[in-house]
This record gives C-alpha cells, structure tokens and sequence, in this order.
C-alpha cells in the first residue's frame, strides 16, 4: 500500500565537508517507519543520529539514496517542497525551544499560523485543548519562564502535535529532565501520538524509557544496527552496564522467514531467545501430532526459550513458528550465556523464573530445575 | 484583533531596555531629520517667499541674472514691448535693493540686509498680507510699509508702528543717505539674505535710492485668461533682445529652488547634512536590529523548523524595524514641535511643522529602518533549524 509507510528510507548516504575532504556520515540507511508505530533511536554520539532526523525531519537536504516521507520523495527535492513538508511533521527538542516572548498558548499555535487552513479562532481553540491534553490547559496565558522543564516539554509537545503531524521527530526529549519527568513524557508523547496515529522517531539515550518503544534503531558509525544492548536491557533491567555490555557481546541476531520454524518441540534447549521485531507463535504438539496453540508474541523485547534451559530433561517443551506475513527478528544467547546471565543477577533469574512458572502453570506439566548451582555475584 | 501572533511587536515588548534604547537612538535621528529638514525648508521657503508673492503670471529679469533676488537691473523699455503682445495684460516693474537702516537704539550704527521694494501702486503687483490695503499710505513720497516678522533689532520701529504712529529713520543706498517715514505694517519674515523688508511705492524708491526707470529688478508680467505662460514665455523671450529673459512663474520658483539648494555652499552643506543624518540612523538601527536578531537567532531557527519561510522571518524582522520607527517617530515628533518654537522665535525665521515635512521625515525614517533590517536580515542566514538537533 501506498500510505502504508510514513518513512521509507533505502541506500540513504550522507557526506559533510570537512577541510577539502568528504566525511561520510551515513552510509546506506535502510529504514521503514509505519503510521502509529514509535521509533526509538539510540547511538553514541557521531554516530549519525542527528543527521538522519534532520533529514527525515526535512531540515537538510538529500544527498543520496532515497527518503520518501508521507510517499514523497526527498531527493532533489526543492527547499520549497522541504519547507512544505516541515509544515506537516512536528517537531520536540532537548531544550524545549520555546519562544520566550510568546505566551504557552501563542508557542503552541505557531504550529497551525503556517499551516494554508489557518483559521484565527479555530487554532486559539485547538492550542487550548492541545495544552489541555498535556495538562496544562490551566496556565495557557503563562510563558515559559514560568514553567518548570518538564512543563516546558509539555508545551513542546503540544506544539509539535497540535497540527496532527503523521510524523513527529523528538531528539532527546528527556535529556533535560529527570527520570521520573522524563518517563512521564514519553508516555504523554505515546499517549498524544498514537491516538493521532502519528508515528514519532525518539532520540534517546535514556535506556529506561526503551521498554515504550515498537521499535528501536540502533546507530552505528552511520549504520543501522542492531539495538542488542538496548533489546536485552528490556529483558534484564536489573543488569548493570558491564554485564549487559558482556552478554550483548554474545548474542546474535536472527532472522527467520515467514513460515521458518523457529523451536522444534522435544530439540535439546540450547539457546535463549528476545523478540526484536515481527511475531513468533507458540504451539504444542500431542503424541498424536494434534496441534495446541499457546500464545502469540508480538510485543518487542519479549523473550522465549527459557523454559527447555531451565527445566530437568532440558528439551524443547513447544514449537515456535514466524507469525505473519513479515519476517521475525530474533536475538539468541547460548544456554551457557544464559545460565552466565541468570547466574549473575538474583532479581534476573527471579523475573525470568517468575515468567516461566506463570507460563508453565498456563500450559505445562514440566518439573522445573532449580538454576542454584550458579552462583549469584550481585545484589 | 490580530489574524495571527504578532512576533514582531512581542519580540521588542520582551526586550524592554534594548527597544527603548533602540527607540531613543531612532527618536535622536528624528530629530536631527527636523531639523535639517527644517532648517533647509525655512532657508528654501524665506527666499521664495518674495517672488512666489509676484502677482503674475510671467516674469521679466536681465538675462545675466543667476538669482531674482540678486539681478542685474535693466530697462523699464523692455518691459513695455511685451505690450505688444495681446495676450499681455498689463505689466509692472518692481525695484528693489538692498540698503542700510540707521539703528533705531541710536549711533552711528546701521542694521544690515534690509530688503527695499519698490512697486508701481496700480494693481496690487505683489500678494502681500496687509500691501494693497496700504497703497493710500505709500502714495505720500517718503512713506514706506516695514515688516512685522522683521528681525528683533527692528522692534523699536515696528512697536512705534503697531502704536499707530509714523517712526522716521535714515536709510543709506550705497553712498546716498535719505530719510524715510515707516507708516504701516506688512508681513513677509526673514531670511538668509534679509533681515527685515520695506515696501514703497516706485516713485518714493527711485527718489530715495537713486534709480532710474531704466534700472528695474523685475518686471511683472500678467496674462490675459487662456493664455500660456510658458509658451508666452518662449515666444517673449524670440521676440526680445538677448539682454533680458522672460521665465513662467512657476518656471521662476523651481529655478530659485535649484539654485539655492544645489549651487550655492549653503544648499550643498544641508545636503550632506541631511545624508549625513540618513547614514548614521541606519548605522544604529543596524547595529541596534543586528543584536536583536542575533538575540532571538536560536527562536528564528525554532521557527524556520517549523516551517516559518525565509519571507515569514523577513516580515517579522521588518515588522519591528517599522515599529521601532513609529515608537522612535512619535517622541522624535513632539521634541521637534518644541524646537522649531522654539527657534522660530530665537531667530525669526520661519520654522514650520508642517505634515508635509513630518510625512517626508517619517519616510526618511522608515527608510532607515527599512534599509537597516534589509541590512541586518542577512544575520537570518545563521539561523539553522538543523542546529536545533544534536
């Protein structure tokens, strides 16, 4: 379908000049955003962030490849079109970026002053709802010196969405506020986008705010890798850096086919597995070849596989099949990395057990075996 | 009230210290514009102000003359040809000169630059407040009308005057010494080249300063209804010897005009003056448009990022420069109301705050404005919205 990519970027590359030389900062992006569907991008610094959501968020122009936004494409496309399409995307910066002057309610109705439709009493109206969605429909003649950070990103975030963008780009939204603000933001800028169906690109380095994501990008040296620190911190939040940093070093990422079999029911357990994108399905097969469907994983960052490496006879108790029409994305971490990992972490091993039992109490009859022979280093 | 938010004027609302500032410095150009404007006007205007008074439609002068102020005379002869022509009217000849008057405080001393005008007192020849009313008057030899707005080392004679009684004085013309009765009052003012006027009949000017019929300044020319000036004016002039010129009245003045204000040293330092006023103005509203726009250079980018055109932000920028001229105007306007007052009486030349000179200084002023942000817009160019990331 058409419209059914709000971003599709393929063999993206992208050069600056630096003395008499090009430096390549991009080096043939492949990326697909769908509408509704939030994208975290995560990389070090230089990594290439910055350049590919100015580009996306049409603010630089397009050197090579090809960047459709909403269906169109970018390349060579003129500054006027650029300017046309900025209209349509919304936009959330790390230092809010509000206009001092203006009081919270004229920063939000900046956004719908430039759009063709303006209408005086029509956007006073909306940038009043909007800022009353975000909480602050009490304060709409204050201006932002009045305003706390994470207040001040609530405004950002209804001048960003205000215009109902299809598209909203946040460069690290948290940054500049603390833990508890910043998830707080995240959630408003989910909340307000999906029932926009708005998709939103979210720049972060914040790995606390990583379980929200549909999807995360992972950027290396101007390439999309993959988020494994990111996806396996999802998993295992109570790892600290170094372990996760270890075992991310370990994993290895998959992908399978639609209709590939992914776990053959009675194969000896050897690998840990973490969804990282499309669906894996869940089937037990009876001695008469009957077929029980258990479950349906779609959500990232949920994970299988553990319970043949827990449990005594050390075999697969169930079938794991590709669901759907697009291919799943999986990182596998050996038996012995997983026994490593749990072993490191009481309140890992708690967290996984505790899933396990919830799932074999669900489906199973399979006596558990204890994973104490590993010793516990933390806590 | 308002379509949309407006930047412009939020923006120098949010800076208080630098607008006001800004508008003091614009307030300190519209004021020296007054003033050079004014002193310029009232330098133009009191010169013109004598033969714009001509009550003709074509004027006579000898063809050396540079000035009507200043020309050579010549012969009452040639005026009279004109007669020839039936589309003539009538004619008369105006004297005058520039002769000395004994100091009424006493001395040996003489007030300097008094203009003397001699008329033929058949038709009222020059449009003079209060002169054909007081033709009676300067029918007696010797009687002569003086100006009210003279300067004040006049004010002895013209207060006798005003007291209704006659004030006699001795005047000098080059070597010859008369004296002459001031009977009545009429109203011209000062300029550069006179410091008071007196008008009298031709009779009395001839016989006081030694002149003959052969040696008028100008001679009047008026025309019958539906004829051309200009074009009697050309044929005067091929029918005519060389030695005198004839010029439409209004050809007349925008000559004078040109000739004050572009060849002689005084019209020339106005000009630079005036030019002078103009650039310093755009250099402080540049300076002044430059820090503002590098103040908000952060919310420009913010702004382009959101799809604000370069246009959009032009506007804003010019949108406060014009503000800025309007608030700097405004108090520039009062000040010089209390100024020219204040100098028309200091010096009694004629200082007027007119709307045409306020509309010309304010254009000047939004000229400077206009021309400082187009000047300063360019700082815009800095303003990246892919900054804003990283």
């Amino acid at each position: 379908m058409a419209n059914d990519h709000i971003v599709k970027i393929r063999g993206l590359k992208h050069s600056y000049k630096e003395a008499s030389t090009m430096k390549q900062v991009l080096h043939g992006i492949d990326v697909d955003v769908h509408p509704g569907q939030n994208v975290f991008l995560t990389g070090y610094s230089g990594s290439g962030k910055t350049t590919l959501i100015s580009l996306v968020g049409c603010l630089r122009s397009v050197q090579d490849g090809s960047l459709k936004l909403f269906d169109e494409e970018l390349n060579k496309a003129s500054a006027r079109k650029l300017l046309a399409m900025r209209k349509r995307v919304g936009y959330v910066f790390q230092h809010f970026n509000l206009l001092d002057f203006l009081s919270i309610r004229q920063n939000v109705q900046q956004s719908l002053e430039i759009q063709p439709d303006y209408n005086p009493r029509e956007a006073r109206k909306l940038s009043e709802e909007m800022l009353d969605a975000v909480g602050l429909g009490d304060r709409v003649n204050d201006h932002p010196s009045d305003l706390s950070g994470g207040q001040k990103q609530r405004v950002a975030i209804a001048r960003a969405l205000v215009h109902r963008p299809k598209l909203l780009i946040a460069d690290e939204p948290t940054a500049a506020l603390d833990t508890s603000t910043g998830r707080d933001i995240i959630d408003l800028v989910q909340r307000l986008s999906r029932a926009q169906n708005s998709a939103a690109i979210i720049v972060t380095h914040n790995m606390r705010i990583l379980d929200s994501a549909d999807e995360i990008l992972h950027m290396i040296d101007g390439r999309i890798g993959t988020a494994i620190t990111e996806q396996i911190s999802l998993v295992l939040p109570n790892l600290d850096d170094r372990h996760l940093a270890e075992i991310a070093s370990k994993a290895i990422a998959r992908e399978y086919k639609p209709g590939d079999l992914i776990i053959k029911q009675g194969d000896p357990a050897d690998e840990f597995y973490i969804l990282t994108g499309g669906e894996a399905h869940v089937f037990r097969l009876d001695d008469n070849g009957n077929r029980t469907e258990l479950a349906t994983f779609s959500k990232r960052g949920t994970y299988f596989g553990e319970m043949g490496l827990l449990t005594e006879h050390g075999t697969r108790t169930a079938c794991v099949e590709v669901h759907g029409s697009q291919p799943t994305r999986l990182l596998a971490i050996k038996g012995s990395d997983f026994a490593e990992m749990i072993g490191r972490s009481r309140a890992t091993r708690a967290v996984i057990t505790d899933e396990m039992w919830s799932r074999f109490n669900t489906d199973g009859t399979t006596p558990l075996k204890r994973p104490s022979h590993h010793p516990v280093r933390d806590e | 009230m308002f379509r949309k938010t407006w930047i412009s004027w939020l923006q120098l609302k949010h800076q208080k210290a630098q607008t006001l500032s800004a508008a003091l410095g614009i307030t300190f150009i519209t004021v020296l514009l007054f003033m050079q404007i004014g002193f310029r006007s009232s330098f133009l205007n009191t010169l013109l102000d004598l033969p714009a008074s001509f009550n003709a439609d074509v004027v006579m002068v000898n063809s050396s003359a540079v000035t009507v102020l200043r020309t050579p005379t010549f012969s009452q002869l040639r005026l009279n040809q004109t007669l020839a022509f039936e589309e003539v009217e009538r004619v008369a000849p105006v004297y005058w000169s520039s002769i000395l008057m004994r100091d009424p405080e006493g001395g040996e001393k003489y007030l300097r630059k008094v203009q003397a005008i001699g008329l033929p007192l058949t038709w009222d020849v020059m449009l003079l407040d209060a002169v054909h009313d007081q033709y009676d008057k300067l029918k007696i030899r010797r009687n002569v009308l003086i100006d009210a707005k003279s300067k004040d080392s006049f004010s002895q004679i013209i207060n006798t005057v005003q007291a209704g009684e006659d004030y006699s004085i001795e005047v000098r013309s080059g070597r010859d010494q008369s004296s002459i009765r001031v009977t009545g009052l009429f109203e011209v003012g000062v300029s550069q080249s006179a410091n008071s006027h007196i008008i009298t009949s031709d009779a009395t000017f001839i016989e006081a300063f030694n002149r003959s019929r052969n040696q008028i300044n100008v001679g009047l020319i008026q025309l019958r209804d539906g004829a051309d000036p200009a074009t009697m004016a050309e044929r005067m002039n091929t029918y005519l010897p060389s030695d005198v010129k004839v010029v439409a009245l209004p050809d007349l003045l925008k000559q004078e005009r040109a000739f004050y204000e572009f060849q002689t040293p005084i019209g020339i330092i106005f000009r630079f003056g005036l030019g002078g006023a103009v650039a310093v103005g755009i250099v402080i509203l540049y300076q002044i448009l430059f820090q503002l726009i590098s103040k908000y250079i952060r919310d420009f980018a913010t702004l382009k990022a959101i799809g604000f055109s370069n246009g959009q932000l032009r506007r804003i920028v010019l949108g406060s420069a014009l503000m800025l001229a309007v608030l700097g105007f405004l108090p520039g306007l009062g000040l010089s109301f209390v100024m020219y007052d204040v100098i028309a009486n200091a010096t009694a030349l004629k200082f007027e705050m007119t709307w045409e000179v306020s509309l010309i200084v304010f254009g000047a002023i939004a000229f400077i404005c206009v021309v400082s942000a187009l000047l300063a817009i360019r700082k815009l160019n800095d303003a990246d919205p892919a900054d804003l990331f990283g």
